[in-house]
């Protein structure tokens, strides 16, 4: 049995946090080691939206901590993380690079939708109901230190993923500057959430049964510790209400000693207890279940999975592609069509492997994009392509990192019109070359649907190259004399980024149809 | 006891504790009733009779020192049974005059005559050598001691030179050689006495008896006679004073105030601070001063004066001062007297490590326990021994406390640093008297490239935990070892102590977390089954006494039993009342001191208390509940009392393998069987052995030793053929305390 070692590093709004762990290849991940050591980094991006040098210097000196542990082991592979801290705060770049210089380890911001990703990772692997449960109506409840993320799920697909801008440190944060009594507080804390809670109710709650909620985030791992020291990992309704209306009548120092936390933590329990309250009202759902998992298990989850450590049943790229067609949806977009779109797509991009280069994750992205190029028709009929371009960069799609965010929402800017290099001269070299390709592909496979009336698929298409030609031959019985003639111009974009002209025949002996 | 009496009764009530000093000024003078106790070898009574003089010099510099302080300060808390400083110091002073005589009647009454009718000499008195043996004692004194004496006298020009804590030195009155007649006359005609014109005429000089020098010299020759050092100088005094007359000369000695309280959130480096004070140490307050009955009253009212002292604080000693010369009387009189000796004893191996298998694959096969000094500490040593050159290791830490000198423990973690490996050890500083060993050890890892860590600070680091992690073909496995007592190979031959190797995975986490505590790279996040004071211990023992008096008041069984050196703590004792109350028997084996009282009507009256002093101290900590049939055992690195669980860093395991615990059961079972060297505390705080009614003697201690040995014979056989069967061969009876 191979094994490996894995060292994942959290570098959180509260704490730094390095887990250790061990990835056999029959498929199991076990925890080694796990280390923690608060540094309030949240609190000044929440405050000042920058984190003082005093705390770059508390995290160097902690990262240097676990560099020396990693060591221990002979770890060399890693990943480290930073959230919303991180990602708020101003002075972020010299942060990062503070921490690279001074201790060597390289972290990474993760992208709020990408973080989501991870811990919703982290909780279908860990938690071995989780294909059961998610098939009853159920939501995932990540409320982290400075944004919730409500997660739905639906007969085993997600529906909806929405960020909320409340979190336990920020709550706090917020509010502190009132200085009132806790009762006050409670009430002002759960006017705040109540504001965001409602829209979402609005809007994804109507005829909506939820059954179940899945809690994550630091105060979840608290909420199901017992007396005995053995932590329960699923609480009724009415259990939760117990320990509600506890954490509530108990000031910091009562709690940290009730369930033996630090203050900090402690501090945080309220705020936390309260939106899941919220949730749990607004739901109606009936069990919670808590996993306890963090951001960790989620970093190691992805890089097991990434790097064919572990095999996972449940297929990940598809609860983005949901997700994706889920914004289509909302948007109106001709579903039709648009699928018809990434199957073509998918045709000639498997077809050019050997030309273009890229891998899964590209062609992820470029059946995103096939999903939402005509999002933006929803809100103008005259220029859909900017209105596209917006919608997406003001859109979370779960699992997508900023910048992919910002690739698939380029793709569809330049779909319907010409590609233009100097606008994506901000982007770096690889990303606009990707963006290209892609775009060639995109485009000719839109030609192929271009009446919208998916004479030509899939399903009767067939792609070779020869002598320097993609041939796209089709057996369909339906007249494509508009196809070949729209497809020129954006032959003339496809040979120009491969070098390799598309041509569209039809099957010897097929008739047209027409 | 009936519910509601029990919810009325309070236990906190001052009468239901006993102070800790007397109670340990008791335990002092049980292992004094050991040097009276005939049916053990003469020699080895003279230790216990010197055991009993160092036991008290530390009580004293460490204990009385304290109580003063407090005294000095105002400080007028009460203690556990109610007394304030002052008052402890009023009951204690008279008491510890008390002790010291009866150590001086064992010593002249018991000892001597036994001695000497078995042909071993102490000359007391350096006037009663003989011609020829007084000529080989002037002989040594001229080679070996003059050349070390450093006499220090005292006028105005001179100050009252630094006598070190603890020293033993002579004092001598002197006067400049004048001639005789022209002295009488200046005296009749001045009228002065010598006393009061000494300041003028006579010299107080102080010298110190050399530390580097053996106390004993035996005198070559026929027999056994031996002399102490100190006659020795006494009677070649005027070698040291030309051209004076000694007027007397007399050895003294002073105790002081040694207990160091550091204030740590004011030392910037707590190596550097101590340093600092252990220079700062031998300056410490005197607290008394030791001199023999017969010393010259103007040096006795010069010494008072020099130190400060009271009257109460003087010690008028009839004997030969440092009581602790008498645990060398055994080395002195040499191996032709060895039948006057115990037999010595030499360490069963462990069966579970007797065959070819590394210690690992061992370790791997179940958990294994020793008992030490029964079982040897070897495997303890070639578990680093091993770990350092072992290729699949990755990582060794070790928590040192007191190590030996010259240790191998030390030796091997250097070693295994060199080898590459990630070495961590935790060297606790503030170990009491042990700090300027720490020191140097703790430099010498350094050196070797070990990451030498301090412990958290304001507490110290009292747990014995020493953590393997290998990197082995299915994984990551740690390899533990927890103990009750010091990674120290010298004691572990004369303290009993338990250890257990485990690689139970929870445990090897929680060993994990603990260092990663300790050096300060991460908060706890929880434990899976380690208690660790000083934030989770206290409770724990709290929970699992509550839980005993649940049953007990479900009227289920219940029953706890708990061995350990002291009982202090006096929310442990309060909650051992209420569960005595409620029903829950207890059974406490506490070598030292106790604070609990046993038989207040409907209070402890379920409650027995045990002590057992033997040749070998008695230090393994094992704590027994019975939980309604699910019997828990835990052993520990910590006692009952407040410093173990509120300012030490202090672990207790369980013992989860039911094998272990079936043996560790066996081991409590086997020293309440004791019916030789027990003693039980009565509702008065005195300690009686217990009534045999004829049945024959059985010693604990004897027992393990030859059941050790018995195991080893047989190592496949497992602990389950262990057959309980009390020993008749222990040695002849006979009455103890037949003095005083």
């Amino acid at each position: 049995m191979a094994v490996y070692l894995f060292a994942a590093i959290d570098v959180g709004s509260l704490d730094l946090a390095m887990t250790i762990y061990q990835i056999s290849d029959k498929g199991s991940i076990k925890t080694i080691d796990q280390l923690k050591q608060s540094v309030a980094a949240g609190h000044d991006t929440y405050r000042s939206g920058r984190i003082s040098y005093a705390h770059i210097n508390e995290m160097c000196r902690i990262l240097t901590h676990f560099s020396e542990v990693m060591k221990s082991y002979n770890i060399t592979s890693y990943k480290a993380y930073g959230t919303s801290a991180l990602r708020e705060a101003e002075n972020r770049e010299i942060v990062l690079d503070q921490l690279k210089v001074r201790t060597g380890i390289e972290v990474n911001i993760l992208g709020n939708a990408e973080q989501r990703f991870l811990c919703y990772k982290a909780v279908a692997i860990k938690e071995t109901e989780f294909e059961d449960i998610i098939k009853k109506g159920t939501a995932i409840a990540d409320v982290g230190s400075g944004s919730t993320q409500l997660s739905l799920f639906d007969k085993d697909a997600l529906v909806t993923t929405q960020y909320m801008k409340i979190g336990s440190v920020r709550v706090q944060d917020t509010l502190s500057p009132i200085g009132s009594e806790l009762h006050e507080m409670r009430d002002l804390i759960e006017e705040l959430v109540d504001a965001e809670m409602q829209t979402f109710k609005k809007l994804y709650l109507k005829d909506r049964k939820i059954e179940n909620l899945i809690l994550t985030g630091m105060s979840a791992q608290y909420l199901g510790k017992q007396a005995n020291g053995v932590r329960k990992d699923r609480l009724t309704a009415e259990e939760f209400n117990e320990i509600y209306e506890q954490v509530v009548r108990l000031n910091s120092y009562e709690l940290s000693k009730a369930m033996d936390v630090s203050i900090e933590h402690a501090n945080l329990m309220l705020p936390s207890v309260l939106i899941y309250k919220k949730i749990l009202d607004i739901t109606g759902a009936q069990m919670m279940w808590l996993p306890g998992v963090s951001l960790s298990d989620g970093i190691v989850a992805e890089y097991a999975i990434d790097n064919k450590l572990i095999r996972f049943h449940h297929d990940f790229n598809e609860d983005i592609l949901y997700s994706a067609k889920n914004i289509a949806k909302r948007y109106k977009s001709n579903q039709k069509h648009a699928q018809s779109l990434e199957k073509l797509a998918l045709e000639i991009f498997d077809s050019m492997k050997k030309y273009h280069g890229l891998g899964k994750r590209e062609r992820l992205l470029l059946r995103i994009a096939a999903l939402l190029q005509d999002c933006g028709k929803f809100v103008s009929m005259s220029n859909p392509a900017d209105s596209a371009y917006y919608i997406i960069m003001s859109t979370e799609i779960i699992g997508l990192s900023r910048s992919e965010q910002k690739l698939v929402a380029n793709l569809v800017r330049y779909y319907p019109q010409d590609f233009n290099y100097d606008v994506l001269m901000d982007e770096v070299y690889e990303k606009r070359n990707v963006i290209a390709k892609l775009e060639a592909i995109l485009k000719v496979a839109g030609g192929l649907d271009r009446s919208h009336r998916q004479k030509i698929s899939n399903s009767n298409i067939r792609c070779t190259i020869k002598n320097n030609q993609l041939i796209m031959t089709t057996d369909a019985e339906v007249d494509i004399t508009l196809e070949q003639n729209l497809l020129t111009s954006r032959a003339d974009f496809f040979e120009e980024v491969y070098g390799i002209r598309p041509v569209l025949k039809r099957k010897r002996g097929v008739n047209s149809g027409s | 006891m009936s519910e509601t009496n029990n919810e009325k009764k309070d236990f906190t009530q001052y009468e239901y504790y006993r102070n800790r000093e007397l109670s340990w000024l008791a335990f002092n003078e049980r292992v004094l009733a050991e040097a009276r106790d005939k049916t053990i070898p003469l020699l080895e009574r003279c230790k216990f009779l010197g055991i009993t003089g160092s036991n008290l010099d530390e009580f004293i510099m460490v204990r009385v020192a304290s109580l003063t302080d407090q005294m000095h300060a105002g400080y007028q808390k009460k203690d556990i049974a109610g007394m304030t400083a002052e008052e402890q110091l009023e009951a204690l002073i008279p008491a510890l005059h008390d002790f010291m005589e009866q150590q001086y009647s064992t010593y002249n009454r018991s000892l001597l005559p036994a001695l000497r009718k078995e042909g071993i000499e102490i000359i007391g008195c350096h006037e009663d050598l003989t011609e020829e043996q007084g000529r080989i004692v002037d002989e040594y004194f001229m080679k070996s001691v003059y050349p070390v004496l450093t006499p220090m006298a005292v006028d105005p020009s001179r100050p009252f030179p630094l006598v070190r804590n603890k020293s033993l030195n002579i004092a001598v009155l002197l006067q400049y050689k004048k001639d005789k007649k022209k002295e009488k006359k200046e005296e009749k005609t001045t009228g002065k006495s010598q006393l009061l014109s000494y300041a003028k005429d006579v010299d107080f000089v102080t010298v110190q008896v050399p530390s580097v020098l053996p106390r004993i010299f035996r005198i070559p020759g026929e027999g056994c006679s031996l002399i102490l050092l100190e006659e020795i100088i006494e009677r070649n005094i005027g070698k040291l004073f030309l051209n004076y007359d000694i007027l007397c000369a007399h050895p003294y000695r002073v105790m002081r105030n040694s207990d160091m309280s550091i204030d740590e959130e004011e030392a910037e480096d707590l190596l550097q601070t101590i340093e600092k004070q252990l220079k700062q140490r031998a300056w410490g307050e005197a607290l008394m001063l030791q001199v023999q009955s017969t010393v010259d009253k103007r040096i006795l009212k010069y010494l008072k004066k020099e130190f400060e002292l009271d009257e109460k604080n003087i010690f008028l000693i009839n004997g030969p001062l440092d009581i602790t010369v008498m645990s060398k009387i055994s080395g002195a009189a040499g191996s032709s007297y060895s039948y006057l000796k115990d037999p010595g004893f030499t360490p069963a191996p462990i069966p579970a490590f007797q065959n070819e298998d590394d210690i690992f694959t061992n370790i791997r096969k179940c958990d294994i326990l020793m008992h030490h000094p029964y079982q040897t500490f070897d495997p303890v040593v070639s578990f680093v021994k091993e770990a350092a050159k072992d290729p699949t290791v990755l990582a060794i830490k070790q928590t040192l406390y007191r190590v030996s000198g010259n240790s191998p423990i030390i030796a091997a973690l250097a070693k295994a640093a060199e080898n590459g490996k990630q070495v961590t050890v935790l060297v606790e500083l503030k170990a009491r008297f042990d700090e300027e060993n720490n020191i140097h050890w703790a430099k010498k890892l350094e050196r070797a490239g070990c990451h030498v860590i301090y412990g958290l600070l304001g507490l110290k680091t009292h747990c014995k935990i020493t953590l393997v992690v290998r990197m082995e073909e299915d994984g990551i496995r740690r390899y533990v070892h927890l103990g009750t007592g010091n990674y120290n190979d010298s004691t572990a031959r004369l303290y009993t102590d338990t250890g257990l190797f485990t690689c139970n995975e929870k445990i090897g986490e929680d060993a994990t977390a603990v260092f990663n505590m300790l050096s300060g790279y991460s908060e706890p996040l929880g434990w899976n089954a380690l208690a660790v004071a000083p934030l989770w211990l206290k409770d724990k023992f709290l929970y699992l006494i509550r839980r005993e008096k649940e049953m007990a008041m479900q009227g289920k069984e219940a029953r706890i039993i708990a061995k350990m050196n002291s009982l202090s703590d006096p929310v442990i004792i309060r909650e051992l009342y209420e569960a005595s109350a409620a029903g829950v028997q207890i059974e406490l084996i506490v070598r030292g001191i106790c604070c609990l009282k046993t038989g207040i009507p409907g209070v402890s009256d379920n409650i027995t208390v045990r002590s057992i002093v033997g040749t070998f101290l008695e230090h393994s900590r094992i704590y027994y509940f019975h939980n309604n049939g699910q019997e828990e055992v835990y052993m520990a690195s910590a006692d009952w009392m407040p410093r173990n669980l509120d300012r030490r860093v202090e672990i207790m395991f369980p013992v989860l393998d039911p094998d272990r615990k079936k043996e560790v059961m066996e081991i409590l079972k086997v020293t309440m069987a004791d019916n030789l060297k027990a003693r039980f505390m009565q509702p008065d705080g005195t300690y009686e052995k217990i009534d045999r009614r004829g049945k024959a003697a059985f010693s604990a201690q004897d027992y393990f030793m030859q059941e050790a040995h018995e195991r080893a014979k047989h190592p496949e056989k497992t602990s389950d053929t262990r057959q309980f069967i009390p020993l008749t061969a222990v040695k002849e009876e006979s009455e103890e305390g037949e003095l005083q």
